[in-house]
Formats: C-alpha cells, structure tokens, sequence
C-alpha cells in the first residue's frame, strides 16, 4: 500500500512539472490540452507499473481496489452535486426525444459489437455499451455558450439517462438470477439511502462545513464497500446520494461542493492510474476503439443532422468525460471486465475530448 | 442537542457492534474506518460542548472503538490505519515550525532556552531523587530492583517528555496566539530535540554499562546525523514548496499532503525525525519564503481531517487494563511532573524575565505526553529486551501508556483553560508582532 502511495505522488509531482512548463509563454497555447497530457501520464505509469505490482492485480480486493471504488464513489457525489434538477423543468419533448435516441442509437450497435467481439457477459457488454454512449456533461456546460440550449440540456440529461437505464438493467438482472436475498438487500439498501440523505441534510445546518465535509466523506466509506458487496457499481448509490443532497438543500450544496471539487481531479487521476495498472493493450481493443468511435461520431453527430435535430454543436456532444470512465472503472473493478476493453475505452475518452476541445469553442 | 450527539455517538457504536458480530464481508474494515471517523467527530462535539477540548474527544472515542477496552475494532484494522501516522506526525511538525516566527524568536529565545534548562534540569534531576527516595516502597519486584538505576534514568526521561501535537491543536482550536502560547511551544520544540539526544545518551549509557563495554562519543554520531539530516531536508523541502507555490501554485493541499507523506517515507529508510523535519520546513516557509500565509492557510484546510484521523487512531493502541497494574507511581510521577516543571518556571524567572502569568499557568501546558512517549517506550522495551531485560521494558512500557492515557484526558482541557485566560492578559495576536500584556501579567 505505501509503495502504491508514493508512486502515486510520483506521479502528481511529475504532473506538476509538466505543469511548471506550460507558465512559459511559448507553451501557453498548449494549455488547452494540458490535462489531456497529465491523463496520459497517469495512465502510462499505471500501465507501466503493472509488472511490478503482480500483488495489486491478484488482490485488487486489497486497499488498492477498494481506496479506487471509494475515489469512484466520491466522485459520482462529486458528479452528482451538479445536477439541478429544476433545470428540467425547461426540458422539451424534442431535447428528450433527442437525447433518449442519442444514447439508444449509440449504445445498441456498441452494445452488439462487444457482443459479436466475444464478451462473455450480457450483462456487462450491456452496461459498458451504456457507459461508452455518453457524453461529457460538465465540459458541454461549461463550455458551451448558453445559446445553444438545446445542447445544453441534452448534455444534462445525458448522465441520468445513463444511471437510469443502468439501475433498470441491475434490477433485470437481480430478478432473472432469482436471488431473492439480494434482491431485497438491494432494495432495502437504497430506500436507507434515500432516507439518510434527507436526515442527515436536515442536521447539515448544525455542523460547520469542514465537520459536514468529513461526515459525507464518513459516508461514503461506510456506504461503498455496501455497494461492492451487492453487485452494484458504487457509482449508483454515491450519485443517487449526490442528486438527493444538491436538490433537497441547494444553498447548503453550493457550500459544500467548493470545498469537494478540490479533491475531484486528484481523486480522477490517481483512478486513471489504477485503471493503467489493469489495461491490457492490444491491437484487438485499437480497432474496437476505432469503430467505436466511429459509431459515435456517426450517430451521434451525422444522424442528429440528418433528420434536422434542433442542436447546435454537435460535435461537443461527442466528448465523453471522466465521469463515463469512472463508471467503466469500476464496472471492472466490481464485475471484471476484460482489460483490452478497459483499454478501448479510454482511447475513447481521451479522443472524445481532443475532438470536444477542437470544436468546443464553435458555439461562443 | 447534546442528547442527539450523544445518541449519534451511540449509534455509531452500534454500528461496530453489528460489524463485529456479522459476517465479515470484503472491504468491512472502510466501513469500521467510516463508523471510527463518524464517532470520533461526534464525540469531539460532545466534549466541545462541555467545555473540553475536541482532541480531548477524539483521543476518548479512541478508547472506545479500542481493541483493548471493549474489543470494538480488529488491531489489525488499527494497525492498518496507521499509515495516516505518516502524514499526520510530519504534518502537525510543519505547523508547529510555522508558529516559529524568527521576529518573536529573537525576543523569547533566551527566556525559552533558559526556561527548558531548568525543567529538564530540575525534572529529571526531581525524579531521580524521590524515585531513589521512595525505591522501597514503589518498585518491590525484585526483576525491577536488580536494575533500579536503569529503571529511574529511564523515568527520568519520561518525565521530560512532551509531545507538541496536542499543543498545536490547542493552538490552533483556541485560535489564540500571544506570548504565552509562543513560549510553551518553543519550550516544547526545543525539549523535544534536546529530548532526543538525552535520550540516545541514556540508552547507549545503559547498553554499554550492561554489556560491560566502554561507552565512546562515536556512540552519538548517528542520532547527530539523524538532527542535522531531519534539518537539511526540511530546509530543502522548504525551498521547493516556496518554489512551487510561486509557479505552479495549484493543488497545494495536495502538494502539502504529498510533502509530509515523502518526508515520513524518508524518516523509515534513511532515519530522518519526521517531526523535527516537518519543524525545520515549517520554519524556513514561515520565515524566508514569501509565500508563508499561503502555506499556512493550506495547513489550516487541511487539519481538520488529519486530527479526526490521527487522535482516534492513537490512542485506540492504548490498553487502559494496563493502569490499575502501576497506579501508584504513574500517579506519583505526574504530580511530580506539576511540581517540578512549576518550580522550573520559578527558578527561570529569576535568570530571564518571565510573565507572571506564564511563570504560575505554563506548567499546565507541559502535561500532556501523547505520542512521543509512547515510541521512546517502544524502542526503550525493544533495546532491553535486545539485552536480556525483558521484564523491565515490558514495565517501563506499560508505565508509558498508563502515563499518556492518564494526561491525555486532563492535559489538553487544562492547557485549553490556560490558553483562553492568557487571553485577558496577552493582547490577542495573530502576526505576533505588538504582543504586549494588557496589564503587567498580574493578577
């Protein structure tokens, strides 16, 4: 655990480096893609670690594995936080429409390539189908003038559609293995969910924000290993809680979330080190990363044209961002998804946002 | 409110008690480090709410959730915790460094200097007379008297034991920083090194004289190596903090966390004092670097979690059966300590100029022991029991933590009272400059 602690802070010091040199002038234009090349970092040590961490990969149920599913689990909060669910409120029949056959357009034909590749699971080829047709919710919101709603709004709803439709396939799941103990287990560890959450924000007026900081935190270790044990991604549970909090006490959320968005990029890139360790690469999950790709690229953003869809700025909606990878990485770390499609994914994410960051600046 | 704390409280340890008796499932030792957090905070509001200091209430749910008292944690669990030890001991080391601010040091250094001569002095040199004094009565067991001598020398160095940590949470929980407040820490810093030395003294002292071997200065050169090497590499950590705050400057809690967990690291294989390390980089930022209140902004963010963790975790090592077994002279040595350091301040003020105040409150913030007696405990059983004399470092130790459990409950509140009261007869400071006494410090 401690050798994994310092190469970790290797890293971040290395990163920081990197970061030292793009203060000269002549590197300032590359700044735009500075985070793009510390992701890389992170995920080439992780890989280039892999032969010297043999106990990592056999016991990944040791504290690597489990400090990676609470990263996952603080940062889906983290995530989640965002969401204000108010918003939907100027949500139209055509923004649903758009970014329900979006995600469905884009996840079937992933979903049945990793079918026809040979994945073992329906189950998981289905969740990572889901995950890989996402779209990178923050970057779009952020970035994306609010002119182009409509954009905006599809990019919203894009990450709840996902945990929805990933919540109704858990449950599928659940009842067609007929484990009734599980099932209940499941059912009766998200309603305590979703009844601590508003309980504890009543009290979150008495505590002062470092206090209310280090009870979440508390939390989410109490709840994560809760969520392992089930089956479920700990992503479900940590975003459920988030969405629970940011909307039952929004002005309470704001105080808070400032203080968690210190800890997201870290938490992020020593996840995407860890996730280095257990990639596979291999010539097989290149093409995959190609032809998913492409099938983003084509449904997402050539069909959207084709039959007109209101949006603006399409190809922003093709970026997919940390949360989708964070979902993928524990996907794996819970079910044991095979390492070359860890693999593809992440060509998938890091070239989702160098095409993001190209064309993010069109709709300013 | 105090009722809904309290039932917190009790139901986080239901919570353990449900996790002890169910199957164990993976990753349920989180879920205990979840559960241990959740009842350190809440009982550190409770005792806040009576009055007592929070650490005070941290350092209690560590009894609770101990192995030893109601066997609520696995020690292996506690054991695994430790690595917050890393960040944690370098950590409050930095804070202590930063509260050292060259323009006030320069004013207090001879009252400090002097002052901790005469405590160590008269401590020691106290202990040494009553224990010798009171040799019949106290120590009966005939393993205990076949070495009496190495039995009171290492007393002795208990009794100057003092453990900055808590000092710097009282510190920073009061957020009161005048004189008075100065001078303890100094006082504390500065035993602490000279501690360290005094204690190398007296360990090689008592394997020579064991094994019958003369005992040569080249004795000393490793723990010298070990002080000057803990000061360099603070001071170069320093350099590169200052550099990277002024370039870089982002993440700098992280970079911090980074800092201290790299020097502990260092401390394990090269035999650097993490905690004198941390000292020197806290003091050479908050004096020859520009970017000191960053720094200190940075150390105050990130506190808050380091004491939650660390306090619990320390004394939930600590076995409370063990006091019954040496009452008596752990009660005798902590009135001794009050008696000796107090007469300490009386004889400094005669040789420097000392507040009156601080010449009649600041042996109440000399009490606590923590940490730092617990380690010398351990590495004095190990060197005894290297040479033969199990039973006296199994003594010796057990003393210890009887010792720390005991200061750890009444040194923190009272240094706490201290602290507060100096504030009607210091003028509040945070720069530290203009601390003059509102009156002349008497009553």
């Amino acid at each position: 655990m401690k050798n994994y602690v310092i190469t970790i802070f290797i890293l971040f010091i290395l990163s920081y480096l990197l970061s030292f040199s793009i203060t000269f002038r002549r590197f300032r234009k590359a700044r735009k893609y500075f985070f793009f090349a510390v992701q890389i970092l992170f995920i080439a040590a992780g890989m280039a670690a892999k032969p010297f961490a043999a106990e990592i990969i056999e016991g990944f149920k040791s504290y690597i594995g489990i400090s990676a599913i609470i990263l996952i689990a603080m940062i889906s909060f983290i995530s989640a936080m965002e969401f204000r669910l108010n918003r939907l409120r100027r949500l139209d029949r055509i923004n649903t429409y758009t970014a329900v056959t979006m995600m469905t357009a884009t996840a079937l034909p992933i979903v049945l390539l990793l079918i026809y590749t040979g994945s073992e699971s329906i189950f998981i080829s289905i969740c990572t189908g889901l995950f890989l047709s996402g779209t990178a919710f923050s970057y779009v919101t952020h970035s994306t003038s609010m002119s182009a709603k409509r954009t905006v709004y599809t990019a919203i709803l894009s990450p709840l559609l996902l945990i929805a439709v990933y919540f109704i396939v858990l449950m599928i799941k659940q009842i067609q293995s007929w484990d009734v103990v599980l099932i209940l287990q499941t059912a009766l560890y998200l309603t305590m969910l979703i009844l601590i959450i508003p309980v504890t924000n009543y009290f979150s007026h008495i505590f002062s924000r470092i206090e209310w900081t280090i009870t979440l935190i508390a939390f989410i270790f109490i709840i994560t290993p809760f969520s392992v044990h089930l089956g479920i991604i700990p992503v479900l549970p940590a975003f459920i809680a988030g969405l629970l909090f940011t909307n039952l006490n929004p002005i309470n959320a704001d105080r808070f979330l400032s203080l968690f968005k210190v800890t997201e990029k870290p938490a992020y890139l020593i996840l995407l080190f860890t996730a280095g360790i257990f990639i596979e690469p291999a010539l097989s999950g290149l093409y995959l990363a190609l032809v998913i790709i492409l099938i983003r690229l084509l449904f997402k953003v050539f069909i959207l044209r084709t039959f007109r869809m209101p949006l603006k700025n399409t190809f922003v909606l093709n970026g997919l961002g940390g949360f989708e990878f964070i979902c993928l990485i524990a996907l794996y770390l819970t079910n044991g998804v095979d390492g070359t499609i860890l693999f593809s994914a992440a060509i998938v994410i890091l070239s989702g946002q160098i095409i993001q960051g190209v064309y993010s600046d069109v709709s300013k | 409110m105090f009722l809904s704390e309290l039932l917190s409280v009790a139901v986080c340890m239901l919570g353990l008690l449900f996790l002890k008796t169910a199957a164990p499932f993976h990753y349920n030792s989180i879920v205990y480090l979840g559960l241990i957090i959740l009842t350190a905070l809440f009982t550190g509001r409770l005792f806040r709410r009576i009055g007592l200091p929070v650490i005070t209430g941290y350092m209690f749910s560590g009894l609770l959730i101990s192995p030893f008292t109601f066997g609520m944690t696995p020690l292996s669990y506690i054991n695994d915790f430790k690595l917050i030890d890393y960040f944690a001991i370098t950590f409050i080391g930095m804070q202590a460094g930063s509260e050292m601010r060259m323009r006030i040091l320069k004013r207090d250094l001879k009252p400090i200097v002097i002052t901790t001569i005469f405590i160590i002095l008269i401590s020691a040199g106290g202990v040494v007379l009553v224990m010798c004094l009171l040799r019949n009565v106290l120590f009966t067991d005939p393993r205990l008297r076949e070495n009496l001598i190495y039995l009171i020398m290492f007393l002795a160095v208990f009794e100057i034991a003092k453990s900055p940590v808590t000092t710097i949470a009282i510190i920073n929980e009061t957020g009161i920083k005048n004189k008075f407040t100065y001078r303890i820490l100094g006082i504390t810093v500065l035993k602490d090194i000279i501690l360290v030395l005094i204690f190398t003294a007296v360990t090689a002292f008592v394997e020579f004289h064991a094994k019958n071997t003369g005992l040569t200065l080249s004795g000393f050169s490793p723990v010298l190596v070990e002080l000057l090497g803990s000061l360099i590499l603070g001071f170069i950590l320093a350099m590169i903090f200052t550099v990277y705050l002024k370039y870089i400057s982002v993440d700098s809690v992280l970079f911090i966390s980074i800092f201290a967990f790299i020097i502990s690291v260092l401390g394990d294989h090269y035999h650097i004092n993490p905690l004198i390390a941390g000292i020197s980089a806290g003091f050479f930022i908050e004096n020859y670097s520009e970017k000191n209140r960053h720094f200190e902004k940075t150390l105050k963010k990130l506190s808050p979690f380091i004491y939650v963790l660390f306090f619990p975790m320390a004394s939930a090592v600590l076995d409370i059966k063990v006091i019954p077994k040496v009452i008596l002279p752990v009660i005798i040595l902590l009135i001794l300590r009050k008696v000796f350091v107090f007469l300490s301040f009386v004889a400094a003020s005669r040789f420097v100029k000392l507040e009156k105040y601080t010449m009649t409150h600041g042996w109440m913030g000399l009490i606590n022991q923590s940490g730092i007696t617990l380690a010398l405990a351990i590495i004095i059983a190990n060197t005894l029991k290297a040479i033969g004399m199990d039973y006296l470092g199994a003594y010796l130790k057990t003393v210890a933590i009887a010792s720390i459990i005991i200061t750890d409950f009444y040194g923190p509140p009272l240094f706490r009272y201290a602290v507060l009261r100096s504030g009607r007869y210091f003028s509040k400071t945070i720069s530290g400059e203009n601390d003059s006494e509102i009156s002349s410090g008497t009553e």
